[in-house]
């Protein structure tokens, strides 16, 4: 590039496009393959994404949000249910079991829902953005990367709904992504071997 | 330029076909090739050149004095962003980074809110594209920083939709655009001077 005088910008960014040109997707020099490293990183976002499906989708069942609330709901639990089946699909036998949540009721009230919605946002994109650079196959960072961005754009959609700055910082620090343990529905589930009767 | 995309995935990849549509079951292995050192400085120069391009048509919005209320919030916020995006991959670049080039932007693009407005959209979108796009040419530490400015980029790319009625995320996977497809859209709006 250095090598290379530009005088105008669009000359600039042609020269830098045409660097490179046909080097992307999934491809570059990654190699199209998935470590186990790959293995633990999809199980740990698709958590994440389950966590926003079962979140967005009790909003649905429910039907108690109202106005934006209610708009949203509609477009963010068909969009992460389809997070989840893509990422399913990536991780393969090595898909954990779907977990539970609770969600304490947040899911009933615009004002609860939109601050709720904002901090499970937030907490995907920062948990995705730190396992973006450990990655190290090219199906796997294309499939995040493509995921990432959006669950950026649904942060930024329920901080609106929700009062607050869509973008409040130039830069999206990582984070631990740990879902929250109030949310995590540990009661044990029994199933019953028989349907109960009840008297005629 | 490398080489051109010959093979099928890198055809359906620059037509649009996200890796997320075509991601399917396969065998986990532990075979790894990272991007090399020039291969991820051509990536990181070719980001900084669109980051400039946003950077100044914020700069340029503001300075132009037109825009009210919630527009004038976002591109004050968004210039300020941009700014510091393009100063961060300068940083990453090193002495690698060419210089900036002026940009001559049609006035009607800075000084009308509709038009402002619409390029907005316009170059947020192909921005994540080009950031999705180059995401694979990468290395570990390139990529670890550009992923703290990609989301930001999406944020405003839905936060402009929203204030011009647009669905702000209108996709389940921002799909990734080549150089050539985000340099084509940046001409195609005015927004190379």
């Amino acid at each position: 590039m250095s090598e290379v005088r530009a005088t105008t910008r669009a000359q600039a960014i042609a020269t830098a496009s045409a660097l490179v040109a046909g080097l992307l997707l999934p491809g570059g020099a990654r190699a199209a393959s998935r470590a186990g490293g790959d293995r633990q990183i999809v199980r740990r976002l698709l958590l994440l994404e389950h966590l926003q499906e079962a979140f967005y989708t009790e909003a649905e069942r429910i039907g108690a949000l109202t106005g934006a609330s209610a708009a949203a709901v509609e477009i963010l639990g068909g969009v992460e249910r389809a997070h989840v089946a893509a990422l399913r699909q990536l991780a393969g036998s090595a898909a954990p079991k779907r977990p539970r949540f609770d969600f304490r009721g947040t899911t009933e009230a615009d004002a609860t829902f939109a601050r709720t919605a904002v901090s499970l946002e937030e907490l995907t994109v920062a948990g995705t953005t730190a396992q973006l650079a450990r990655v190290r196959s090219a199906e796997v960072l294309q499939a995040v990367v493509e995921i990432h961005t959006v669950e950026a754009r649904h942060a930024a959609w329920m901080r609106s709904v929700a009062g607050m700055p869509p973008a409040p910082d130039a830069f999206d620090a990582p984070g631990d992504g740990e879902v929250p343990a109030r949310f995590l529905d540990i009661r044990p589930h029994t199933v019953a071997r028989r349907a109960p009767s009840f008297p005629a | 330029m490398r080489r051109a995309a010959t093979t099928r995935r890198q055809a359906l990849a620059a037509g649009g076909s996200g890796a997320l549509a075509a991601a399917g079951a396969l065998a986990w292995s532990d075979a790894h090739a990272a991007p090399s050192a020039a291969r991820t400085q051509d990536a990181l120069t070719f980001l900084l050149a669109v980051q400039r391009v946003e950077a100044d048509f914020y700069a340029g919005a503001v300075r132009a004095g037109a825009l009210r209320g919630k527009l004038a919030a976002f591109a004050s916020a968004a210039a300020d962003h941009e700014r510091r995006h393009a100063a961060f991959l300068e940083r990453a670049l090193g002495g690698a980074a060419p210089d900036a080039q002026p940009l001559d932007l049609p006035g009607e693009l800075v000084r009308q809110p509709g038009r402002f407005a619409l390029a907005a959209v316009r170059l947020e979108d192909l921005v994540v594209g080009a950031f999705n796009g180059q995401a694979a040419n990468l290395g570990p530490q390139a990529l670890a920083q550009v992923a703290t400015v990609a989301p930001v980029d999406a944020r405003h790319a839905a936060w402009i939709r929203a204030l011009v009625g647009m669905p702000p995320a209108p996709a389940t996977a921002d799909g990734a655009l080549t150089a050539r497809a985000v340099l084509d859209g940046l001409q195609g709006e005015g927004l190379l001077g």
